[in-house]
């Protein structure tokens, strides 16, 4: 049975064999995802059949677009508009005769073709590529209505933004330094590169503030939530990443993860290569790859060696890692990824549960997998209650 | 700076948009379930008219592209249960049947094209003639070389720069939005 996972990446891997892009492994399996349903060949062999790909642009090129367009138009935007209620006299009639002729379009309509639902109550699905950019003028844009589409800033910067990812490009004129947030509402995800050509991957609920170019002698942005680096190597210029409470975070060429949620009860920056100095208040500790810097108003900062590197990049590879983790921490997790509010019931026990799960997975499955270490989860609307069994 | 889709989703300009945007794509889509270019001309701009008359009901150009294929899809179906009995089945039009995820491929095929023809309109211009040649009249790179005055190797260049191009124009988030309503 198809998901929508697969049917997606099948579609990539084609793309890719169209590009002369695959690699043996992804052969491999696009092979056996064609051997498995008749229509997944066929689907196959006429994307790539060079005659599909030259007769569909001869039949898109040989539409009248603007004759068509003419025909609409004259139906459409170019009717005069109604006269307002209060200049007409409307017999009772005439209202009956509409309100009957209303109903009956409108259960034709109900009928035919479904009314698009944006969003069902009864499904609570996985978050998705999805976030808002603020430029520097305060205007704002939602990044998944302007799919493939380029955005030209003012002051000669390039951003283009396709499938889930932004790119920023070009240099500031004048030496302009302007400053975009990019946020991510819950059930959000977005990445990012700057124009320096470092990596940000933004968890949900999260933002960046960044500035479109970087002049001068630092790379400095503001990061709220959860954001993945993988930063460009520049010897020139340090890169410091600030936060809006606890320490503030100084690197040069490296990956790495921070957490800094307001909800949790720890700043954490995990370092998976290269080298970050993590400072606040005067403190500075360096770390080396495969620790973790934690930080807490009560106890301050502190250097933990033995950093599962796993469970903290876990998001960022489309994936839920729990390591004998507290149902709360998880639960946490859970609400930012799905949009959900979480409320207790009961005195729950200190539990820790361990478990992969794809970030891909709907509510439900990934509840169901929960249950099995003994909890129980009613699910009003979007409000999960957690109890005992 | 381009005006945000989602304001003028209700205005004329948008819908305007939206009409210049998908009707070829449509028109390809609908041409290949029912077979017939006039049919599926009409049927898409009835459906066009249904949206206006919808348009303010969308949050954003997802939704509306999951609505147009829907609703093009399902008058295209209801065109060839009500068409005279002798129907004429060329090579691409699908024999009927009821499957829930009927028209996928064919929106897959529509949305691919669509987006390849984008692309190659916005090549730069010394790419777009040698991939137009290519594609549009078939030609063989030798010819291609000739016919334009320039070296095969410069062929084979103009077409991996296009190529380059087109890999990072293909949106695949259209494929999952309407998969998902195709399956409910």
């Amino acid at each position: 049975m198809d998901t929508i996972d697969t049917y997606s990446y099948q579609a990539r891997l084609i793309i890719r064999h169209l590009n002369g892009d695959l690699t043996e492994k992804e052969r491999t399996e696009l092979e056996a995802w064609m051997a498995s349903d008749d229509r997944h060949r066929r689907v196959f062999e006429e994307l790539t059949r060079g005659e599909w790909l030259k007769e569909g642009l001869q039949f898109l090129e040989s539409i009248p677009v603007e004759d068509a367009w003419q025909k609409v138009a004259a139906r459409t935007v170019q009717r005069v508009p109604e006269l307002p209620e209060r200049k007409r006299r409307i017999g009772w009639w005439a209202v009956a005769a509409a309100i009957a002729a209303s109903l009956f379009f409108s259960i034709q309509y109900f009928r035919e073709d479904p009314v698009p639902v944006l969003k069902t109550a009864e499904r609570i699905s996985p978050g998705a590529d999805k976030a808002t950019l603020t430029l520097a003028d305060g205007s704002v844009m939602e990044l998944e209505a302007l799919s493939a589409d380029d955005i030209i800033i003012q002051g000669g910067v390039r951003v283009i933004n396709l499938s889930g990812k932004l790119m920023y490009t070009g240099v500031a004129k004048n030496g302009e330094i302007a400053y975009n947030t990019i946020r991510t509402p819950p059930g959000g995800q977005y990445q990012l590169q700057l124009s320096d050509g470092t990596s940000v991957w933004l968890n949900a609920s999260s933002s960046l503030r960044f500035p479109t170019t970087f002049n001068g002698d630092a790379r400095t942005v503001e990061l709220t939530g959860e954001g993945y680096f993988e930063v460009r190597h520049d010897p020139s210029k340090t890169f410091t990443v600030k936060l809006a409470f606890g320490p503030q975070l100084t690197v040069q060429g490296t990956s790495f993860n921070i957490n800094a949620y307001p909800d949790e009860p720890f700043v954490r920056a995990t370092l998976l290569d290269g080298k970050i100095s993590v400072g606040q208040n005067g403190v500075v500790k360096v770390l080396v790859p495969g620790q973790q810097a934690r930080w807490s108003d009560r106890e301050g900062l502190i250097v933990a060696d033995d950093a599962d590197t796993d469970q903290a990049i876990a998001w960022k590879n489309g994936q839920f890692v729990f390591k004998s983790m507290d149902i709360r921490s998880i639960m946490r997790q859970i609400s930012r990824w799905y949009d959900v509010e979480v409320a207790y019931s009961g005195a729950i026990g200190s539990d820790l549960f361990s478990g992969i799960v794809s970030r891909q997975s709907s509510l439900e499955q990934v509840l169901k997998i929960l249950e099995e270490g003994g909890v129980r989860f009613r699910i009003e609307g979007r409000r999960i209650t957690v109890f005992e069994k | 700076m381009q005006e945000s889709l989602h304001d003028s989703i209700s205005s004329d300009i948008g819908f305007e948009y939206v009409f210049k945007k998908y009707y070829a794509r449509l028109c390809y889509f609908a041409y290949r379930l029912v077979g017939d270019r006039d049919a599926a001309e009409d049927i898409v701009q009835e459906i066009f008219m249904k949206f206006w008359d919808r348009r303010e009901g969308f949050g954003n150009e997802p939704s509306v592209k999951t609505f147009l294929y829907l609703t093009v899809r399902n008058a295209s179906l209801n065109f060839l249960r009500h068409a005279a009995v002798e129907q004429r089945y060329l090579d691409d039009a699908l024999p009927l049947d009821s499957e829930p995820g009927m028209g996928l491929d064919q929106l897959i095929h529509a949305e691919v094209l669509a987006e390849i023809h984008r692309s190659i309109c916005e090549l730069p211009a010394a790419c777009r003639q040698v991939v137009e040649l290519a594609y549009f009249e078939g030609l063989k790179n030798n010819k291609i070389a000739e016919r334009l005055g320039i070296s095969v190797n410069t062929v084979k260049t103009q077409k991996q720069r296009a190529l380059g191009h087109l890999r990072i124009r293909l949106d695949l988030s259209a494929y999952l939005a309407i998969w998902m309503m195709l399956n409910r």
